[in-house]
């Protein structure tokens, strides 16, 4: 049995393009992938962070290609404890659908979901499309927290993960002291597991 | 959009049902190039789930049943055509669902109910009525189609008591009692129409043992909308069945999680109990004697094993089931639990059938825990949508929204592609379709049959118990053994299909005439059908029939049995749609089938490597999945990641295992206090397996006892 504390779920969501698999690239690995990667047979990443004195893992999740033609399966955003939604900053199309995925976050995802909006390619200054505080209006109308940052730079992308990381451990801390305050999904302490008894994962 | 799809694919398979979808994953997981296409918006097809607001969508859809709506004419059609080709035009319309109709049976809250001074001093005066206005109010608010479904219970107010703070469903536990009767109770006596009456009979009983009864609004429903998950075709896994193997071994297992179904349940004489299953159970039954203990208990261990003594039944086998059982002096009542609660046979099962189905129920015993099948957290839906990531993370392309309009055929009768209802000419070697996509002599449907089914959403669970329990029930309908069934499938919040404090009941039956008389025995006998007037001269009555909030009907073409006609090109193949079986087995050794006829030589579904152990390549040094060569699995990049998963096999298994045991352990942190309960289940479990001589092979794959076991 591996040794740690608490396993977040973090999935990512935003256009095809705007960097999702570089993100989590960076923060996994510590490399930017010059080309387009294969991501073949990838699920998703694992980190292992401590906060506090406490292991912590993350699971980031990505899209497996299917953010393409819009067709991102429910079942993906089902128990995700924390979400990253990613747009381009030199792309307006890919702000531009930031409403519809929204739209997604709320039919499909948890109320409790922490939910990040990123402006990803900060790098490429000379290109940029959406400045900061348009970015950062969205994410406030929608209740999210803002971040821009750049995976091949790898400006923000560590402070993003911890950031998640943090603010999940102390929310499954504050559960765990707690427990009469949980809702039907229990997000502390594990991937969220229902509060019943016999649930079980295979 | 879709005009950056790739115009070449080795497999396109129409329709995200579940045969569907395990093909799909099988093909991209050998590295096929899959093009996964739905006509819906949603995935699963027949199979879906939806919540409370895509219902009145979905319906619509359904009348309308439009296959697609082609962009293209003759002129461009022509021009993609190749020699030798023709083009064979699709249905642009197929029924499948009839009669749907879903009905809110709660009236409004009303507007002046805050208002009203709270001036009733106790339950028991307030339990009076107050009034005895029975007229109804208008209670449906979203009410479509026809009114042919019977008026299941009055829109009126069950409820007893109501907390003060009633509306948010989160406090309502957490109210004291005291406060509740005092300052709720007064609202029914005063509120006009829908919440004017109280049911006496009830309310003092229920005070002190039962849990009050809230009062639901049709506004308390509607703003849990996303909530609830109805399943078109709620379905089981056997926990030892071929569904819950595959789920492990192609480890899209990891996509979902599982409720157990912890009660199985009969009803005889009105009464409902629950069946002793396992060893534990039987003996701590109190609904057998001592005598029935035994002969249940000898009897199910002649099952678990029936197949290495044949004599015992001998000259049965073809026989039916009843018959057999009675041969072996069981009581009438051991009869009944065993056909009705573990064989899931009718009285025209077989001898063989009815044995076999008892061996599967015993062996599924104890895998995870006391029950035989789990149920998917969210829905049956999920199974398809967990498959379909399986695909897309080995390279499958999916697109929903998009359909075909044409088949190309050539002169060998093969499919050559299609042209998608985008205009797109995409060509492929093989092609996997439900029968709604197909012309109607592509396929054969042996007997034209529907599946009647309802969907309630509750207020109370059928049978109340310690916990929340998922209760399975199949009803025969007694005096007539031939006719079929009704499976009944009781979902509690914990299954996450609905909000706090409500349950949603599946009910299946083969139709034998319109929706609402199939179903109507099952609904009379399970649900409270009264009028308050009527509650209240029953007052002996001491447990409460579950009310019916909001309910959906509908019937559901039963294409279980399609198989292919001779007109169907060789490298076509047509998939079954949902049938009225309980679990989802019959589709993983369908999918099997096909993918072996396809690709004699590979895997189903061999397990993918961990992520840890992928090696990361770069585009430009091999080319990626999505390429277009897809040269079976013979492309540089497929055979590594091939290579890849097979020096990782041993060491994946390891980590599953301890990521099984994991989450067991947070569970058990998770629900504290279910500790106890898990340690007798555990020891429950493991005594039937005692019973079964299970090899020790099966018992370690026992994940479920293990993580029990941590406990």
């Amino acid at each position: 049995m591996e040794d740690y504390k608490y396993l977040f779920k973090v999935v990512l969501i935003g256009n095809a393009g705007v960097g999702k698999t570089c993100l989590v690239s960076r923060y996994t690995k510590g490399f930017f992938p010059p080309g387009q990667m294969a991501t073949i047979g990838v699920d998703f990443m694992i980190k292992t962070v401590e906060i506090d004195g406490d292991k912590v893992k993350l699971q980031i999740w990505d899209t497996a290609g299917q953010e393409r033609f819009r067709s991102i399966t429910q079942s993906y955003y089902r128990s995700a404890n924390a979400l990253i939604l990613v747009y381009d900053v030199c792309s307006q199309q890919s702000y531009e659908s930031l409403p519809h995925w929204v739209h997604e976050i709320e039919l499909y995802a948890g109320t409790k979901v922490l939910a990040f909006l990123v402006g990803n390619k900060i790098d490429q200054t000379d290109k940029r499309e959406i400045p900061t505080h348009i970015g950062k209006e969205f994410a406030e109308r929608y209740e999210m927290r803002f971040l821009e940052t750049s995976a091949k730079e790898a400006d923000n992308v560590e402070k993003l993960f911890t950031s998640i990381a943090y603010q999940l451990t102390a929310q499954a801390r504050d559960l765990e002291l707690r427990p009469e305050q949980q809702g039907t999904v229990i997000t502390g302490g594990s991937t969220p597991i229902a509060s019943a008894p016999s649930c079980c994962k295979l | 959009m879709a005009s950056d799809l790739p115009d070449e694919f080795d497999v396109i398979v129409l329709g995200t049902g579940l045969p569907e979808t395990l093909l799909a994953a099988a093909f991209s997981r050998i590295g096929l190039t899959v093009l996964h296409l739905d006509r819906n918006d949603y995935y699963s097809g027949s199979w879906a789930s939806f919540s409370l607001r895509q219902i009145p969508g979905w319906i619509e859809g359904q009348k309308k049943a439009q296959c697609y709506a082609s962009e293209v004419n003759e002129e461009k059609l022509s021009s993609l055509l190749k020699e030798g080709e023709r083009a064979l035009q699709l249905p642009e319309t197929f029924h499948t669902v009839f009669e749907a109709q879903s009905k809110y049976h709660v009236g409004e809250r009303p507007k002046e109910e805050k208002a009203i001074p709270d001036s009733s001093p106790s339950t028991d005066e307030s339990a009076k009525p107050d009034s005895t206005d029975t007229s109804l109010p208008p209670a449906t608010a979203s009410e479509s189609g026809d009114s042919k479904i019977p008026e299941l219970s009055g829109p009126s107010p069950t409820g007893d008591a109501e907390t003060s703070t009633g509306i948010v469903p989160g406090q309502f536990d957490s109210a004291p009692e005291e406060e509740e009767d005092s300052k709720t109770e007064k609202r029914e006596g005063e509120a006009t129409g829908p919440a004017g009456e109280a049911s006496g009979g009830k309310v003092e009983p229920a005070a002190g043992e039962q849990k009050q009864q809230r009062e639901w609004f049709f506004e308390d429903i509607e703003k849990e909308w996303r909530k609830f998950s109805f399943d078109l075709t709620p379905k089981l896994l056997y926990c030892a069945g071929s569904m819950v193997e595959l789920l492990i071994v192609s480890d899209v297992a990891k996509y979902c999680e599982f409720r157990t179904v912890s009660r199985v349940l009969t009803l005889r004489d009105n009464n409902l109990e629950r069946v002793p299953c396992s060893r534990a159970d039987v003996f701590s039954s109190k609904a057998l004697s001592l005598l029935e203990k035994r002969l249940l208990m000898k009897f199910l261990t002649f099952a678990a094993e029936y197949d290495k003594q044949p004599d015992e039944y001998k000259g049965f086998e073809d026989k039916p089931f009843v018959e057999f059982l009675a041969s072996k002096k069981l009581s009438p009542k051991i009869q009944y639990f065993i056909l009705h609660a573990i064989a899931m046979a009718t009285e025209s099962t077989s001898t063989k059938e009815g044995l076999e189905n008892t061996q599967k129920f015993l062996r599924s015993l104890g895998r995870y825990g006391n029950t035989a099948f789990l149920f998917p957290l969210y829905g049956s839906g999920e199974l398809p949508q967990g498959f379909c990531r399986l695909s897309a993370v080995f390279g499958g392309i999916y697109v929903l929204t998009l359909s075909v309009s044409h088949l190309l055929v050539n002169d060998e009768n093969k499919c050559t592609g299609v042209i998608t209802s985008a205009g797109q000419r995409i060509s492929c070697k093989y092609l996997i379709a439900d029968p709604s996509y197909l012309p109607k002599d592509f396929y054969k449907v042996p007997q034209e049959s529907r599946i009647s089914r309802g969907i309630f959403v509750t207020d109370s669970s059928i049978l109340s118990g310690e916990g929340e329990d998922l209760s399975l029930l199949q009803l025969p309908h007694e005096g007539q053994p031939q006719s079929p069934s009704t499976t009944v499938l009781e979902l509690p919040p914990s299954a996450m299909v609905s909000p706090r404090h409500l349950y949603v009941v599946h009910m299946t039956r083969r139709a034998v005439s319109d929706i609402s008389s199939d179903l109507e025995p099952a609904v009379s006998a399970l649900f409270d059908a009264t009028t308050p007037d009527a509650a209240e001269s029953d007052k002996v009555k001491d447990t409460r029939k579950p009310r019916v909030l909001w309910s959906l009907h509908f019937q559901h073409r039963d294409l279980s049995a399609v198989s292919r006609s001779e007109q169907l090109p060789s490298n076509v193949f047509v998939v079954t749609g949902p049938g009225v079986e309980l679990d989802t087995d019959r589709c993983v050794e369908e999918a099997k089938t096909i993918f072996k006829e396809i690709c004699p030589k590979e895997e189903f579904l061999p397990k993918p490597p961990h992520p840890d152990d992928i090696i990361y390549v770069d585009t430009e040094e091999v080319p990626a999945a999505a390429n277009d060569k897809g040269e079976w699995a013979k492309d540089a990049n497929t055979a590594e990641s091939s290579e890849i998963g097979d020096n990782a096999g041993g060491q994946t298994v390891e980590k599953l295992e301890d990521g099984v045991k994991k989450d067991g352990g947070e569970e058990e942190k998770d629900g504290r206090e279910q500790g106890g309960e898990g340690v007798k289940t555990e020891a429950d479990g493991g005594d039937l397996k005692s019973i079964e001589e299970q090899s020790k092979e099966e018992k370690k794959k026992s994940h479920g006892a293990d993580c029990q076991a941590e406990s």
